[in-house]
């Protein structure tokens, strides 16, 4: 079982988080003209890399949306990071 | 006979005797003894037979890495399966049966396999029951194959304990290393947990009768126990390692005694040390599975702890300088000992059941125990579940830890260091996370080549009869690589886990192929090291704590008036009222409800508040219908889409004043809708200006439908003007009841005028006594959540989720307007114009009927189009039921097209029946909607 | 139609004998009042007039506190009266949570030992919400008074379950104990 850290709460186990998708995705703009190739690829295309990845992920007790930089082969977790910047 | 209790050794309790049976055989033991030890004190070899030739097996180790003698032990009324006799330590009265033997290990009528050999070589069955169909064959393979037996019998107070801990650094093997290790750690303050799965301290030293730093053994062992005691260190014996996870969580089995669940420990360490030490490696000759041919450490473990002296005439084969003093010991015990260099010839063992003679260099030399050493072989299990890498050692020939993530270390026989001195240095440093002193070892042995062109059998696993043959044979069909080789002869499966047959495996790879065994490699190293029961994992989550359901604050109430409590996603609510036939009351219930009025616990549903200046902005975005129209006081309909544009909940939405809505979503939805929103909230709004707070379970609803609801609801004396004109459909009102604040929303999920009223849960009680008081004056009834169902179905209300699928959108269901008209971007919006959103055959919602004096259609059933040379689902029943109200069966279903197909008739198939129904208006009470606003 | 109106024990509510032993007490305590503040920290705690709201593993003293639950809320024990809904001039959501959760209090020695099968606490952890997955329940868990004595707060609707639990695990610790 994993440990990822909350940017609020710190280490906490696997089990209180959820996958929130890959971050660096941004929502299209739907107000103007979104092709359906960009809005499969908003939806559907993952890099799912093998090593270093940047995640959205949630931690479900205190609800924390964050990005977290770790490795999918070591298991190593690098950084997280709050979604909000506004805060810092 | 050959085994037998020596005087004076060992650590066993001789001053009380047990009592045991053995295949029916009555037998005695001390405390202190495992099975093993007893029987082998008892003078029996025969334990067991192998899985697929039942050959007869004795023990070949003396702890874990025996995997031939496994036990259905009974002991009073508990009977468990599977146990290592090697392991299970005895208790007075136990009846144990070797497994996977009739009528016993020493006869065992399967054993006529045995001659079949020759045609039952690796993959056999893989190739000759693959056609037809293995299913036909797999009753009667699995039935002759199966180890232990269960009796069927629960063990009631049988349930595991598991507890959560962490610390500094965890230790495992209270061995010397272990012990020296976990002093200098507890001294410098870390908090130090040691684990060792005996239940005594003191690893290997009670092999050799040596000192240890000057002192003996026990002595030391005893300083060193009570001085990390002092320093708060912590010893937990009886406990195995059994896995090391992710992020160092540490997996701990803790044995509380035979018949006791075992305690689970999820141990999370900063930093692990890996003090396993090493065990012995067989020697692949000539029928060297026979009983009474044993690891030559194990042979010292049975006389060190339990004081046996396994064989009277003991043949010692080695190839390397550890047992140079294994033949002093065990002649000091009383054991004729010869000893034999592996040499380059290969030996043969003579004898079946009992050992006769050990062949080699072409004399035979009689004897009744050959004890084995292929040399010493560190325990790096836990080390390769950790992550950390093994190297090829070619001057000990092993694999020893090598590099690892950060916090893991292994010392002592784990690392490769054998020589006690070192090994305690080696422990210390690595304590202290210092660099390992150097050491040079005089550990010496010779590499071991099996013969592998001997005619002979050669026996590589043990319990799975794995032989020479059988790895050439997965080398010549090219399944050459250590992974395919285990799955195609099962080679190391199974309890073994590669303890003992991994090495040998592989030197016979190596051999065949030219090459190292370090260029074969290992196989994966998976946890659990050591087989560990289910229950361990179950713990308390059974029975009623397996799912336990939410419970209402009413509950004691419903129950007063002969509720039969039902689970509705997630919640423990009403189903119906009373004792009768339930389809008959549940009918009752709804024509109550229908003539006069219903009192509904209404209490799950949803009641999640979206407050702040943004508050407007943002839940129009998240719907899908538009809300920034919705006035205070008004309440809306609304569809939670997903992106994907399907519909995920729907809500009634309630706007309080300018910054605070109440978003009433389905009762099973509540924490999902919670997520949805505040996932959204943070990504891509200002969070200062938005919050979401679910505040369901502070309000208890209970609402009133029907015509006389608004007559019930005036008797309550909520000072409310209820005139439709002043409080109309739609709307929402706060109130006082009894000095609290009450909410009324006049919604409708019956079809008939209801009003919602939520009271804080503390005075749900009262709320609901006023109300039971005040109906009986018109004849209100309470109904549970069936009566709700239908009285939903016959007014075309869906269940999201039961009324629509994972591809159903809005315009599937009749709400096209927003996806049309809504001028603002939304969740979900750009996904209901793709070309499938847009498709000419999306499944639509309609109302199926059937003539009066027919039973209802099954929910499930499809839709069929029978117009093909194939009939082709098109669609599929999702609600029915019999409508009282309309005195006929009703049903709602998703169907291809469906809404423009109104008024003709569609065939139903139902397991093979087909019938006809008349496709509706999913509505079929009230369609016009009058009612809604009387 | 499947009659399982046998197969729950009743429930029994919030009115219960403390689950007690020689190590441990578990008991349900009444509050005046549950207040939920979402907003700014500094603001969360200016509108309830409190200093700060207590983290893992700090601990929350007297009657009146508050507790972190996430970065931008608070919970308020036994504050001041409130009115639900957005206060514009402080910048902060209110929500009464009075009838929302249930608060218990387990204290002595194998406190800790208790909460440790439910959970995974970590003295040595800091954190800064209280709620953590307690065998799946979302609770809010932190010290009251002194490091021994805790208290956590959950759904009510959970009471039965959590109670069913925590029984199941006090028995653990007596067995435990016992060997």
């Amino acid at each position: 079982m994993q440990q990822f850290p909350c940017p609020f709460c710190g280490l906490r186990n696997e089990q209180e988080f959820h996958f929130a998708g890959e971050a660096g995705k941004t929502r299209p703009d739907t107000m103007k003209e979104v092709s359906a190739e960009q809005w499969s690829a908003y939806l559907n295309h993952y890099n799912n890399p093998m090593g270093k990845t940047c995640e959205i992920w949630v931690h479900l007790p205190c609800q924390e949306y964050f990005v977290m930089q770790r490795d999918t082969v070591t298991m190593e977790v690098f950084a997280s990071e709050q979604i909000r910047k506004d805060l810092k | 006979m050959s085994g037998f209790r020596v005087q004076n050794r060992g650590l066993i309790d001789r001053h009380k005797t047990l009592s045991f049976q053995f295949d029916g055989k009555s037998c005695t033991g001390h405390p202190g003894d495992t099975l093993a030890s007893a029987l082998l004190a008892n003078g029996i070899k025969i334990m067991g037979r192998s899985f697929k030739y039942h050959r007869p097996r004795g023990v070949w180790g003396a702890w874990f890495d025996d995997s031939n003698a496994i036990f259905n032990i009974s002991l009073g009324a508990i009977q468990l399966p599977n146990c290592p006799a090697a392991t299970t330590y005895l208790e007075d009265g136990m009846q144990a049966r070797s497994v996977n033997t009739f009528p016993s290990a020493r006869f065992d009528i399967k054993g006529v396999l045995d001659w079949f050999s020759p045609f039952l070589p690796a993959g056999f069955y893989y190739k000759t029951f693959m056609r037809p169909n293995w299913h036909l064959f797999e009753p009667t393979i699995r039935k002759m194959a199966g180890l232990g037996k269960l009796d069927g019998n629960i063990i009631e107070e049988y349930q595991s304990d598991q507890i959560h801990q962490s610390c500094d650094l965890l230790i495992v093997g209270a061995g010397p290393a272990g012990l020296a290790a976990a002093l200098s750690a507890s001294q410098k303050g870390s908090s130090v947990v040691l684990v060792d799965d005996h239940d005594i301290a003191g690893g290997s030293s009670y092999q050799q009768q040596s000192n240890i730093e000057n002192k003996p053994a026990s002595l030391w062992i005893r300083d060193q126990i009570a001085a990390i005691a002092g320093n708060g260190g912590r010893i937990l014996l009886s406990t195995t390692a059994y896995g090391i996870y992710d992020h160092n969580l540490v997996a701990l089995i803790q044995d509380s005694g035979f018949g006791h669940a075992p305690r689970l420990w999820r141990m999370r360490a900063k930093r692990i040390l890996i003090a396993t030490g090493a065990i012995d490696r067989q020697i692949t000759f000539a029928n060297n599975d026979r009983p009474g041919i044993m690891s030559a450490v194990g042979a010292l473990e049975f006389l060190g702890r339990y004081g046996v002296l396994v064989g009277k005439k003991i043949a010692l084969l080695s190839n390397n300088s550890h047992t140079q003093n294994t033949a002093n010991l065990l002649r000091e015990a009383g054991a004729e000992v010869e000893t034999f260099d592996t040499g380059d010839n290969s030996p043969v063992a003579i004898g079946g059941k009992k050992l006769r003679a050990l062949n080699i260099d072409g004399k035979s030399h009689s004897c009744d125990v050959i004890l084995a050493s292929g040399g010493l072989t560190p325990v790096v299990h836990l080390w390769r579940h950790g992550g950390g890498r093994l190297e090829w050692n070619e001057a000990i020939q092993a694999f020893i830890p090598a590099q690892a993530t950060t916090g893991m270390r292994a010392a002592g026989a784990a690392n490769g260091i054998y020589e006690l001195d070192e090994a305690l240095a080696d422990a210390r440093a690595a304590a202290l996370d210092q660099p390992s002193p150097k050491v040079q070892s005089a550990y010496q042995i010779k590499a071991l080549l099996p013969d592998i062109n001997s005619k002979k059998r050669q026996w590589i696993d043990f319990q799975h009869d794995v032989t020479v043959k059988d790895i050439e044979l997965a080398a010549r069909e090219n399944y050459s690589s250590v992974e395919h080789l285990k799955r195609y002869t099962t080679l190391g499966m199974a309890s073994d886990q590669g303890k003992t047959s991994n090495m040998a495996g592989l030197a016979v790879m190596a051999s065949l192929q030219n090459r190292t065994i370090s260029e074969v490699g290992t196989t994966t190293f998976r946890p659990p090291f050591v087989p560990v029961p289910f229950e361990l994992y179950r713990g308390v989550k059974r029975q009623q704590l397996f799912n336990p359901p939410k419970r209402l604050a009413l509950e004691a109430e419903h129950r007063n008036v002969g509720a039969a409590m039902g689970e509705y996603g997630g919640w423990l609510r009403p189903a119906w009222y009373g004792d009768d036939d339930p389809h008959n009351t549940i009918r009752k219930e709804v024509i109550s409800a229908r003539t006069h009025v219903a009192i509904i616990d209404a209490s799950p549903l949803g009641k999640i508040e979206i407050m702040g200046p943004d508050a407007e902005k943002f839940i129009n975005f998240v719907f899908y219908n538009t809300l920034t129209t919705l006035k205070p006081g008004k309440i809306r309909y609304a569809l939670m889409l997903s992106e994907r544009g399907i519909v995920y909940d729907d809500a009634v939405i309630t706007r309080v004043d300018q910054n605070r809505f109440i978003i009433s979503c389905s009762s099973s939805h509540v924490e999902g809708v919670n997520n949805a929103l505040e996932g959204w909230r943070q990504d891509g709004n200002d969070p200062d200006r938005i919050f979401v707070h679910d505040t369901t379970q502070n309000w208890a609803t209970i609402t009133l439908s029907g015509p006389k609801a608004g007559e019930l609801l005036s008797k309550l004396d909520m000072s409310i003007d209820l005139s439709p004109d002043a409080f109309p459909h739609m709307t929402f009102r706060q109130a006082d009841f009894l000095s609290v604040p009450a909410r009324i929303s006049r919604v409708s999920f019956t079809g008939d005028p209801s009003y919602e009223i939520s009271v804080p849960t503390l005075h749900a009680s009262a709320l609901w006594s006023a109300i039971a008081k005040a109906g009986k004056s018109v004849q209100a009834a309470f109904i549970g959540v069936e009566a709700l169902s239908i009285l939903r179905a016959e007014k075309g209300y869906i269940i999201v989720g039961k009324d629509t699928d994972g591809e159903t959108m809005p315009h599937d269901i009749g709400f096209s307007q927003p996806r049309l008209r809504k001028e603002s971007a939304f969740v979900g919006d750009r996904a209901l114009h793709t070309h499938a959103a847009n498709g000419q055959n999306r499944r639509q919602l309609v109302g199926l009927m059937v003539k009066g004096n027919e039973c209802k259609i099954v929910t499930g059933a499809h839709l069929i189009d029978q117009s093909g040379s194939k009939p082709r689902s098109i669609g599929y029943v999702t609600s029915s039921y019999d409508s009282p109200t309309l005195a006929h069966p009703i049903a709602l279903a998703l169907l291809e097209n469906g809404t423009a197909r109104i008024g003709e008739s569609v065939a139903v198939w139902n397991q093979g029946d087909i019938r006809q129904a008349t496709i509706a208006s999913a509505c079929f009470y009230d369609k016009g909607g009058g009612l809604l606003n009387a | 139609m499947r009659d399982d109106r046998d197969k729950w024990a009743p429930a029994i509510g919030a009115e219960r004998p403390a689950i007690k032993n020689t190590h441990l007490q578990l008991s349900v305590l009444k509050t005046q009042r549950q207040t939920l503040i979402s907003g700014p920290y500094k603001k969360c705690l200016d509108i309830c007039k409190l200093p700060r709201a207590t983290s893992w593993p700090q601990t929350a003293t007297g009657n009146n506190y508050a507790v972190r639950l996430r970065r931008d809320r608070i919970l308020v024990i036994d504050g001041p009266s409130l009115d639900d809904g957005w206060h514009d001039d402080a910048g902060v959501s209110v929500s009464d949570m009075s009838s929302a959760y249930i608060l218990v209090e387990i204290k002595g020695e194998a406190a800790l030992d208790l909460l440790n099968r439910g959970a995974d606490l970590n003295v040595d952890i800091a954190s800064g919400s209280v709620v953590r997955s307690f065998r799946g329940f979302d609770v809010f868990i932190y010290r009251w008074q002194s490091e021994t004595q805790f208290r956590m707060h959950f759904h009510h609707a959970n009471l039965e379950a959590i109670w069913q639990l925590s029984q199941a695990f006090e028995k653990q610790i007596v067995e435990y104990n016992r060997r």
